[in-house]
This record gives structure tokens, sequence and C-alpha cells, in this order.
């Protein structure tokens, strides 16, 4: 059954499952183990061109930093009133992005949805790669960044001591608790494909490499039931963090008294446009990989159906959110309020805000129908203005609160600088070269998973497993 | 498997809706009379009880509407009880009347000397207003009752006629029936509840209340799931999965109701405006502030370690326990939300009119919700998951795969 990744067989599209006809358990291993197996020449031409391309902008990136730190913030449009600009729009941009690897991984687990095996390892590399992406940005915008240190609580001879009380504080724990939580479950999750990998393997320095990674695993059945026991675990601990780090961001906003910030509904708002764009970023991701790599018959239409079902059902609460931000902001017959109103819709930035909704709200009501969900081109697309529109509603809610606030004395303006566009721009260098490298050195599709899958769609139960299935507790 | 409902099955139904007719009827004739005696307490307290009950019709509505999108086995299990439950909405409409007779004695801005003294309140006038208050409200209930009957009609044509296609039909309903749902809902929250105290405003309270018909639909699903089953009426046994999945979702929403809640106080007492806070302020004094600590510790933490273990979730009388006391804590909820609008200077109140409203609401609609569900079988006769439900019963399938994970 070897089928090298390169060879593009006639794609047959299902639809109605989450597996391609003719999968056994030897061809699912073959084909996502040969492609990170496969020797740099043989690897699809796509490969070689986006790392070069990620890497150019990752240089970028660094140099952007580079001039950052040397010149410091001033390079960036950011001045007072609007003291926060693009640093934290793509910081609450990029967190977003990786909540839906997090529900991918751990809440459809809890929930026993088989057709996240597919998915589920690409949606996690790319939560931490994005987590690192906006981790960035807050340390960066602290001006100094070599004190950032300063954020945590150590009990050092200086008597510095955060303020506990302030969110942004709440936000170093939040993130940097997910980034963990994050990483050990994406890596005990590769574990047993780590194994497999050594297992098939040739090169003696390739298999040392997967070797040593795969912690000595040998696919016992205590291998498999701590495992087990281990992977729950960190669903049920990465559960409540998909709500926590966005609702904590939220909180950034909210719990301050500016008009436009000062929302009670922003917690749940937030964790839902999270969860709207993470998805929107998934489908962005894998529709060329599938492609390239030709994997129509591990990532279905079916997939594609229910990520954009997902992608709808968040969506409406984001519509939800604005419908009731606007509503109460007119009912609180509050001239701040009123003002607010006036000046998303008609000030000066009003652009940007009939922009957010003809991306956000507008143009993505197409996912109510079937053959939008299931047309790739046109799916892809609509993910693109999702993520375009996610970006504007962070714009709008920074941006557009900050610029007029109470007194009109106090007013300004905000343009983003080169500086703040090239940060932002290269900042997918960092993200799509750690991609580019995990699609080329790890599996990534969960391989056990979807041979789990394979035999459960068999319906040969009972027979020896090779590997475990998941069953959900809470 | 699926047969009629059995005429025993009907009779045990009928007999207990006679009880809670008659219990109804009765509390409801002494509230009456008592309203007569205490004036302006019967609208308090029957706003508080028609909120609870609201809360739980809509809450079936909703809970439909996403059954008929997703495409769970709970749902099947769950589908006529819901149905049921949802067709109360026409009582709850005709219960309305009292309110909008008790508009006087309830909302500040019905008064103009109030509306006169606060310009805040004037300001919102636009909105909040006799004519505006009562044509919004016949609006909900047009919309609500129109979802649960498309609803209602297109689960017994596919009864009769077992045409699978009607269950994209009813996808195509309640899709966009959440929308509606969740819009007018916000809607009203604001006209019922929130304008209580008109100066008040916080985009969470409709979404935490909401929150609160997914917690108090759970629990009451479990009730009646365990009611028939311990009396032999269901024509299958539950699968202990399947049991797990209500208990998962019972505990799912009482964290998610817990989460909205703190949010909306966090960010309120983070915020400190006075125009905010005194909501709060009311609801922490004058022996409020004990009913509020025991929602913080009842409302959550009991619930939420009672429901931790994966044994809770799987033990029928276990979970039945939890979910009867979730619906109390509930009641609790909703009064801690409500009354202390009317008892601003004077601290905690309750009257002998409270728990009577309640029970008279309740009787009235239980009687009409054990009416609709002694009308049909207790699961649908055409459903493509019947078959997994027979399968999960003789114990193969899905659940088996989950027994060799443990």
């Amino acid at each position: 059954m070897q089928s090298s990744p390169i060879d593009k067989p006639a794609v047959v599209e299902t639809t109605d499952a989450f597996l391609g006809p003719k999968q056994t358990l030897a061809s699912v291993t073959a084909k996502i183990g040969d492609i990170v197996l496969t020797p740099l020449r043989k690897t699809p031409f796509g490969w070689p061109i986006g790392f070069v391309v990620a890497a150019i902008g990752l240089l970028v990136y660094l140099y952007s930093l580079v001039v950052l730190f040397t010149v410091g913030v001033g390079i960036w449009g950011i001045n007072i009133p609007v003291a926060w600009g693009f640093d934290i729009i793509n910081f609450v941009w990029w967190i977003g992005i990786g909540h839906a690897g997090t529900l991918i991984s751990a809440i459809l687990l809890l929930f026993r949805q088989d057709w996240r095996t597919s998915i589920n390892r690409a949606a996690e590399a790319m939560t931490i790669f994005a987590v690192a992406c906006a981790g960035i940005y807050p340390l960066i915008h602290t001006g100094r960044p070599w004190l950032d240190y300063w954020l945590l609580p150590y009990p050092g001879t200086l008597g510095m001591w955060p303020q506990f009380r302030s969110p942004l504080e709440w936000d170093v724990f939040a993130v940097s608790t997910y980034a963990t939580v994050s990483v050990l479950f994406w890596f005990v999750g590769l574990v047993p494909d780590l194994a497999s990998l050594r297992d098939r393997a040739t090169n003696i320095w390739v298999k040392r490499f997967y070797g040593l990674l795969s912690l000595g695993w040998r696919g016992g059945a205590r291998d498999w039931n701590r495992y087990e026991m281990a992977s729950l675990i960190l669903a049920g601990l990465s559960t409540p963090l998909v709500l926590s780090v966005h609702s904590i961001i939220s909180f950034d906003f909210a719990v301050s008294q500016l008009p436009g910030w000062h929302v009670t509904v922003f917690p749940p708002y937030f964790v839902a446009g999270a969860v709207y764009c993470g998805f929107a970023m998934v489908i962005n991701l894998l529709v060329p990989i599938r492609r390239w790599y030709g994997l129509h018959s591990l990532i279905t239409m079916k997939h594609f159906d229910l990520m954009g079902q997902v992608m709808l059902a968040s969506g409406l609460v984001v519509a939800y959110g604005y419908v009731s931000e606007m509503f109460y902001a007119w009912y609180s017959a509050n001239i701040y309020e009123y003002f607010m109103i006036v000046n998303r819709t008609a000030g000066p930035y009003a652009w940007s805000y009939w922009a957010l909704i003809i991306f956000n709200i507008v143009i993505p009501q197409l996912l109510w129908f079937k053959r939008f969900r299931t047309n790739i081109p046109i799916l892809f697309l609509i993910s693109i203005c999702i993520n375009i529109g996610m970006w504007f509603e962070r714009w709008v809610i920074v941006v557009l609160s900050l610029h007029r606030d109470f007194l009109p004395s106090s007013w300004g303006s905000y343009t983003p600088s080169v500086w703040d566009w090239t940060t932002y721009i290269s900042s997918f260098g960092l993200f799509f070269f750690l991609f580019f490298l995990f699609v080329r050195l790890l599996p990534m599709i969960s391989m056990f998973e979807v041979r789990d899958l394979v035999h459960k769609m068999s319906g040969k139960h009972g027979a020896a497993p090779t590997g475990p299935s998941h069953g959900g507790e809470a | 498997m699926v047969s009629e409902l059995s005429d025993a099955a009907r009779g045990t139904l009928q007999r207990i809706q006679r009880i809670a007719l008659i219990v109804g009827g009765v509390a409801a004739l002494l509230a009456v009379i008592g309203g007569v005696v205490s004036g302006a307490q019967f609208f308090h307290s029957y706003l508080f009880a028609y909120f609870f009950w609201m809360v739980l019709a809509l809450g079936a509505l909703l809970v439909l509407m996403i059954e008929s999108v997703t495409d769970g086995v709970w749902g099947l299990m769950l589908r006529r009880h819901l149905e049921s439950a949802a067709l109360t909405l026409p009582l709850m409409a005709l219960l309305f009347i009292p309110v909008i007779i008790g508009m006087g004695a309830l909302y500040p801005w019905m008064d103009p000397k109030i509306v006169a003294k606060y310009e805040v309140i004037a300001l919102k006038t636009p909105f909040l207003n006799q004519t505006g208050f009562i044509l919004r409200s016949v609006i909900y209930f047009v919309l609500w009752i129109g979802l649960a009957l498309l609803l209602y009609r297109t689960s017994n044509e596919r009864d009769r006629t077992g045409d699978a296609r009607l269950r994209d039909r009813m996808r195509t309903i309640a899709g966009p029936g959440i929308v509606v749902l969740a819009l007018s809902w916000m809607l009203a929250a604001t006209d019922w509840g929130m304008s209580l105290e008109p100066e008040w405003f916080s985009s969470m309270y409709p979404v935490a209340f909401v929150a609160g018909m997914l917690v108090s639909t759970f629990a009451f699903s479990i009730l009646v799931m365990w009611f028939l089953s311990s009396r032999g009426l269901l024509p299958y046994t539950i699968p202990v999965d399947r049991l797990h999945d209500l208990g998962k979702f019972q505990f799912a929403f009482i964290v998610v109701w817990t989460y909205l809640n703190f949010s909306q106080f966090l960010i309120i007492w983070s915020g400190n405006i006075p125009e905010e806070t005194f909501w709060y302020a009311y609801r922490f004094k004058g022996g409020w502030e004990v009913v509020a600590l025991m929602l913080f510790f009842g409302h959550f933490f009991v619930p939420f370690f009672l429901l931790l273990s994966r044994h809770a979730k799987r033990n029928i009388t276990f979970l039945t326990a939890v979910a009867a006391y979730i619906i109390g804590i509930e009641v609790v909820f909703v009064f801690w939300t409500i009354m202390p609008a009317f008892h601003h200077e004077t601290g905690f109140h309750i009257h002998w009119l409270d728990p009577l409203a309640l029970v008279a609401i309740g009787g009235l609609w239980l009687a009409l919700y054990l009416r609709n569900l002694a009308s049909r079988s207790l699961l649908p006769k055409h459903d493509h998951r019947l078959a997994l439900l027979e399968q999960q019963h003789a114990g193969h399938g899905h659940g088996q795969h989950e027994a060799a994970a443990h």
C-alpha cells in the first residue's frame, strides 16, 4: 500500500462521510506518515515555495522588531488618546485564531465528535503558532520588552508587584497557561504517531529523532490506558481555557468605563468571535494543504460542511453581540453611549464599521446554504472575509472607542505607520514558517485516531483495537 | 420498539394532569383572593412566578430548536417532551394578561411623576411606554407560538407520512428560529424584567436568562425522563450513555450560567459606574446578600461538585435528585433577579403569595404540559435515530466502544 504523497489520484469528493472510500489501516498510516518521511526533494512543490516566502516574512518581522527595540514604540502610529493600536488589535486577533484549535481538540473530544480526528492535529498546531504570534504583541507593546519579567509576580529586591486587579495582569496568567496546556495537549497527542514514524523511518537519524520524541512509546495496553487518561485530563483542563482566555481579553476592555468597551455581553461574544475566525483560519490552512498533499479522502467535504456550520453558529452569536451592543447603547439613554453609535456608523472611521458588518455578518450568511458550505473556493473566500471581518472588529473596538471618548478636547485620530503594517503582515511570516515546519516534520493528521475511525466505520467492533477509542468523559 | 402510548401510561399521565390542574386552580383562586387583599404584592409575586415558568417554556422551545438542527440521540429521547413543553406557550400568552393589568404596579416608567422626575427615564419613553410594551409582547408571543406550532405540526406530519425530508424542514425552521428567539428574547427580557429598574441596563441580562433557560430545561427534562422510566411508561430503557449526555449538558450549562452571571457582575463592579452598580448594590444589602451568597454557592459550587463525577451523571436516581435541586435553586435565582426591584429601600422581602403564585402558574402549566405529553406516543414514529436508540438499548453500537475504552 505504498503511495507517495505526491501522487495525485483522481479526486473523489466525499460529502456524506468523514473518510473517503477504501481506506484501510495501512493506507491511512502510509498516506499521512509518508508526507513526513518522504525525502525533501520529493515533497510537493508548494512546500519549498511557501517555506521560503514564509522565511522571508519572518526576516521582515525580525527586522521590524529590531527597529522597534532600537528606536522605541514611537515608530508606531499610537498616540494619546489612541494608546492601543495595531499591537493590541493584532494580539486579540491572533489569539482568537488559536481558539478554534482548542475547541476542536478538547471540546469536540469531550463531545465525542469523531469528525475532529482528521483536523485536530493541524488545528492544535495552528493554536500554538497563533498564540506565539499573539503573545509577542503585548510584550513589545510595553515599550521596554527587556523589563517584561516585571509582569510576573516574584519576590524580588525591587519590591515590584503587579496589579492583580487589572485584567492586563490576568492576561499574563491566562495566555501563558493557555500556551502551556496547548503545547502539552498537542505533544501528548503526538506521541503515538511519533512512535509510528520512528518505526517506519528507514534513515537511522530520522529514526533517532522520532525515537527521542516518542518517549519510549511501545503501544502496549498500559501505554494506551495512560495515554487515554492523560488526554482526557488535558481536554478537561483545556475546555475552560477556551472560555477563560478570550473572556479575560474581553475584560481588558469591558472593565473600563469607555463607551464601546464597557459592555457586559463582551465575554461570550468575544469567545464566539474567537471560535469564528479560528475556524475560518483552519479552513484557510486546510484547503491548500489538502490539495497539495491529496488528502481528499481524509479531509472530506463533510468536514468542511461541519466547519461551515460551526462558523455560521458562532458568527450569529457575534452578530447578536453587535445588535445587542447597539441596542443597549440606545436603550441606555446615555449621551456618551449614543455618541458611540453615531461615531461608529457615521464618524471618520465609519467605513471600517461598515466593512466589519459586510465582512463579518453579511457575507457569511451564505453559510446557511449547504451548496456554499461544500463549495471549496467559495468557502475559502468566505473564510478569508471572516478573518478580515474579525480583524476589523478589533480595530473598531480599539480605535473607534479610544479616539473619541468623553471630552471633545481630548479627541484624536489614529493612522497606522509603515512599521505597524510590517509588524502585522510579517507576523504571518512567523506563523507560516512554523506551520510549514510542522507540516514537514510532524504528521499533520492524527494517524492513530483516523485508524480508529477506519476501524469503527468498518463495523468490526470487538477486534483488537489499533488505537484507543475516545469515550467522552467529563 | 415504538408504539402508541399505552392506555395505562395515558391514564397515569392524565391522573397527574388532573392533580396539577386542581392544585394550580385552587392556588390561582387563593392567589386572586390574596391579590384582592394585598394589591400590588399580587403582581410582584405573579411576575416572579411568571418569569420562572416563562423561562422554562421558552427554554423548551430553544432546546427543541437546538435538537432540530443537531442530530444527537438525546434529542430523539427528549423531542416529544420538549414539544409538549413548548406548546404551553399559548397558555403563557394568556397568563401574560395579568402582567398587562398590573403594569402600573410593576413598572416605574408607567408613573408620569417618576418619568418627569428622572430625565434618563424620560429619554427612554420611546421604548418604555405602555403601547409599545403591549404591542411588542403580542409580537413576541406570535413569533414564539408560531415557531412552536410549526415544529409541532412538522413533527406530526412526519409521524403520519414518515417522509424523511420533513427532518430537513424542521432544520430549516429551527435554524432561523433560534435567531428569531434570541433577538426577540433580548427585547422581551428588557421589557419585562430589566425595565423594572428603568435606569439600569446590561447587555448580558437576556443572555444570562438564556443560560437559565438551558439549566432549567435540562433539569426539568431529567426529572421527566426519570419519572417516565421509573413508572415504566417509556417504550425503551434509557441507555446509560444517553443519560450521561443529559448529565453533561446539565453540568455544562451550570458552568455557563455561572460564567455569564459572574462576568456581568465583574464588569459592572469593576467599571463602578453608579447608574449600573445600584442594581447589584440593592441585591447585596438588606438581607438579599444572603440570597446572593446562596446563589453563588448553591447555583454553582454545589451542583458543580455533585455533577463532576462520571458516576453521578450515569446514575439516574442521583442525577434526578440533583436536577430537582437545580430547579429549586433556579427559582431562587429568578426571585433574586426580579424581587429586589420592588424592595429597594426595605431589603429582603418574601410574601406568602410568592410561593402560591409559583404553584398556581406551575399547576396550570404542568397540566397543559401533561395533556400535550399524553396526547401522542413518547417517541416520534419515524426517525433515523430510532435504530441507534434500539442498538444502544441492546448494548451495541456507540456505547460499546466507550465501554471498551474504560
